[in-house]
């Protein structure tokens, strides 16, 4: 049984983490993310300091935290994104996801089938769950580096686009090993109208919360928690319409973010989102990644981890990186610095979507040693892709510092 | 559980815990009453949350207690100005003690001897319903019509009682826990339970008040770490055998009152940065709706029978006969009527109340007589909510009619 002491230097502890984590990232540039991964790696799996009733009933409710985390760090990415820069770039962006995510898929597929021996439909149903990169990991790691603004924009929208293409594929290949049945059709259908549902409903969300947020003096009082609850609510329609929740809430993110400019363009009376909001948003978020990372950590099973998955997992992993470094020389090599390339390739981590995805084909009844591999492949490459991505973004960032040191020198 | 069901049924709690403030506010109708209503509604009754997850949700009733004990108590602190409390209000301190021990000695004395409660229950369930609730209070009495002194005596006597409830509670039940009847002893430990929280909220307090003065980092972060020190001060406090609440209230004296005591020790000024006051509001929101509406869905009906109703009928007859006698007695020559009127119909019991009556049970004392205090507390809110907000409607309204009488015989 839990005592209330326990619990409460748990959550103060789990917190003091975070900052501190977030101060060390701050100071040396490596992410804190693989630490607070490993801290529940630790509290998990590796020493049952958690009981496994309780790691079962908190795997339980991964869809929900997942739900929150992504709803919070989306809106939180939105928020800071330049409206105009989103418009200029999307296109850039809707283009890389869709190279990296289709070829990422057939390669890893074409891989699994021919050297480990998956049937083709399972290849490429866990090319479709470890396609994508992840938005929770990405977002709090691009917004604080030193990446051009079209870098940072870039990537946010490549992890919010890239979410939605491994949900609908996922769904739509288990459906397909179901039913035995295949039309792409619905697929595309599928993909359009999560995309277009998110966006109408996040932008009119957005305006409406605007009108409030300036006109109302009692929601004022309240407004973050008022403004999380409308967030909630509008995830909650925007999934039951079929469109994709999280979407909505980087673009709902995105209006609120850009109320100031938005309004002029529209000649509306004037409204700056309050410095209380913006701050109280930050920790929030630094509450929630912190969580979220360490919760990661403990749910994630290292039985199904063997030999063959580590195999699979290292030779997905190189898959990857070098699809990744190939795709973003040639979509960016004209527009964009080395150093902005080089993030690119860097920021590759996956996170929940992976770890949710991967137990879907399972709990919707296909229990084969197919889909068995693909849940330890899936938290394994979790593992790997964030140590992998804390590397590669430290490398990044210390050449920057390095270059920008000789520089000086020079001068 | 379904994602989407979840996300709404968190932002419909949201959303009605500001609407209830803004009912609240508009026609000074308590919102307790509806939360408590809406749990037992969602819970005991409707059995909308199944029975399972009920079971479940109260084994972590004392997690939920400590969260919330400390975030109010916290707020409580924060916003309470000490200096003048001792200094400037006597008369309401000297209100305020009497009535607080009349309430708990005499309840104490009833409860034993009618209900058959052991004399130390008594006491214990005298001292959890012995305070009124500063949070329905306050806002009632501002926007009342009663005379300034009026408003004061009855302000400080809700933010004090607090400390009385907290601090009475909190030592009876380690008299329980301890099973001393040395008296001595008992003195020592309840003496060292509160030096010990003392000490470590006041040097927590000024520890974090330069911490939040100095350092630009914290200041990024400053509500969540002032949240997650304050745990760590009470998880302290309770290892060392203090009074985790104590500490809590002193801390948040320290920090609430920080630019006057620094000022004081003549120290580099500091004043609380208008965020951690904005988070604290909503949090509290955040915490009170969810405590209210989880008090009702782990209420259990099997608790209340007609010996419960007797007793909560019995202690409210005689909160309120109290607070007329020493209305009469303290104050009859300096106020006028209806100023009387209003401080008898300020006997609200609120928060403090449904937190410490779950306090007992939280520090593992779970038996037939801890049981039914949470019982008797929860009625008590209920029927003292409908109480002050028909006498305070009934007074109101009358001078509102003696009002237009003498203007119309103008």
């Amino acid at each position: 049984m839990v005592t209330p002491i326990i619990f409460l230097l748990f959550f103060a502890g789990i917190f003091l983490l975070g900052f501190f984590g977030n101060l060390f990232f701050k100071k040396t540039k490596i992410s804190d993310i693989f630490i607070l991964i490993l801290v529940g790696l630790l509290l998990g799996p590796i020493f049952n300091v958690i009981p496994l009733e309780i790691i079962e009933l908190l795997r339980s409710f991964t869809p929900i935290f997942a739900a929150i985390a992504l709803i919070i760090l989306l809106f939180d990415g939105g928020l800071y994104l330049n409206f105009y820069k989103v418009i200029t770039e999307i296109k850039n962006a809707f283009l890389y996801t869709i190279l990296v995510f289709i070829l990422g898929t057939i390669v890893s597929a074409t891989l699994l089938h021919f050297i480990f021996g998956f049937e083709w439909l399972f290849g490429i149903l866990a090319g479709a769950i470890i396609g994508g990169t992840s938005s929770a990991i990405i977002i709090p790691l691009i917004t604080k580096s030193t990446a051009t603004d079209k870098t940072k924009t870039i990537m946010t929208l490549e992890s919010a686009i890239t979410d939605i293409f491994c949900v609908v594929t996922t769904i739509a290949i288990v459906g397909v090993i179901i039913s035995q049945s295949i039309n792409p059709n619905t697929i595309i259908k599928e993909l359009f109208s999560a995309f277009a549902i998110a966006t109408v409903i996040g932008l009119i969300g957005g305006f409406i919360w605007i009108k409030m947020l300036r006109d109302i003096e009692e929601v004022k009082n309240f407004s973050y928690l008022l403004t999380l609850s409308f967030l909630f609510v509008l995830y909650a329609v925007t999934e039951f319409l079929g469109g994709n929740g999280a979407f909505c809430a980087l673009v709902f993110g995105l209006v609120l973010g850009n109320a100031s400019d938005i309004l002029k363009t529209f000649k509306m009376k004037e409204f700056t989102l309050e410095k209380n909001m913006t701050h109280f948003q930050t920790e929030i978020s630094l509450l929630i990644k912190t969580f979220f990372f360490v919760y990661l950590g403990i749910i994630i099973d290292i039985k199904v981890i063997t030999l063959e998955v580590v195999l699979i997992t290292l030779a997905l992993v190189a898959i990857i990186l070098i699809l990744r470094a190939l795709i973003t020389r040639l979509l960016f090599s004209r527009t964009l610095e080395k150093k902005d390339q080089d993030f690119i390739v860097a920021l590759h981590a996956r996170g929940l979507a992976a770890a949710v995805l991967a137990t879907y084909p399972i709990n919707m009844g296909l229990n084969n040693i197919f889909t068995q591999k693909i849940v330890g492949i899936a938290f394994l490459l979790i593992i790997v892709t964030n140590i992998t991505t804390t590397i590669y973004f430290f490398l990044v960032e210390n050449r920057q510092k390095e270059n920008n040191i000789k520089s000086v020198k020079k001068l | 559980m379904n994602t989407l069901l979840f996300l709404v049924f968190i932002s419909g709690i949201f959303l009605l815990g500001f609407l209830g403030n803004l009912f609240f506010k508009r026609t000074k109708i308590s919102d307790i009453f509806v939360l408590i209503l809406i749990g037992l509604l969602l819970g005991p009754i409707l059995n909308i949350i199944p029975q399972s997850t009920i079971a479940y949700l109260r084994n972590y009733t004392s997690i939920f207690a400590a969260i919330a004990l400390i975030v109010l108590i916290f707020d409580g602190g924060l916003y309470l100005n000490f200096y003048k409390v001792i200094t400037e209000i006597r008369n309401a301190f000297l209100f305020t003690l009497l009535i607080f021990i009349l309430t708990s000695i005499l309840s104490g004395i009833l409860l034993h001897f009618v209900f058959g409660f052991e004399w130390i229950y008594g006491l214990l369930l005298g001292v959890i319903i012995g305070g009124t609730s500063s949070e329905i209070v306050i806002p009632l009495i501002t926007k009342s019509s009663a005379s300034d002194k009026t408003k004061t005596v009855l302000t400080l006597e809700s933010a004090m009682t607090d400390v009385f409830c907290v601090v009475a509670t909190v030592t009876i039940v380690g008299i329980i826990i301890s099973q001393m009847a040395n008296t001595k002893l008992i003195i020592q430990n309840i003496f060292s339970a509160f030096a010990i929280a003392g000490v470590v909220g006041l040097i927590g307090g000024i520890i974090w008040s330069k911490i939040l003065r100095d350092s630009e980092e914290v200041k990024g972060f400053s509500y969540f770490l002032t949240l997650s020190f304050l745990f760590l001060l009470y998880a302290t406090t309770e290892f060392l055998n203090g009074n985790g609440a104590f500490c809590v209230l002193v801390f948040g004296l320290v920090l609430g009152n920080a630019s006057d005591l620094f000022k004081t020790f003549k120290m580099k000024d500091f004043t609380l940065d208008k965020t951690i006051h904005h988070f604290q509001t909503e949090i509290s929101l955040v915490i009170k709706t969810f405590f209210f509406i989880y008090l009702g869905v782990i209420f259990d009906f099997k608790l209340i029978n007609l010996e419960i109703i007797l007793i909560t009928l019995a202690l409210v007859t005689l909160i309120i006969i109290i607070r007329i006698l020493i209305t009469k007695w303290l104050f009859f020559r300096h106020l006028e009527k209806k100023d009387k009127d209003l401080m008898v119909s300020m006997h609200t019991r609120g928060l403090a109340v449904a937190v410490l009556a779950t306090y007992p049970i939280s520090m593992g004392l779970n038996n037939p007589f801890s049981q039914k205090i949470v019982g008797i507390s929860l009625l008590i809110i209920l029927i003292t909510n409908l109480t002050t907000t028909i006498y305070f409607f009934i007074i109101e309204k009358t001078l509102k009619k003696s009002e237009n009488n003498k203007m119309g015989r103008k």
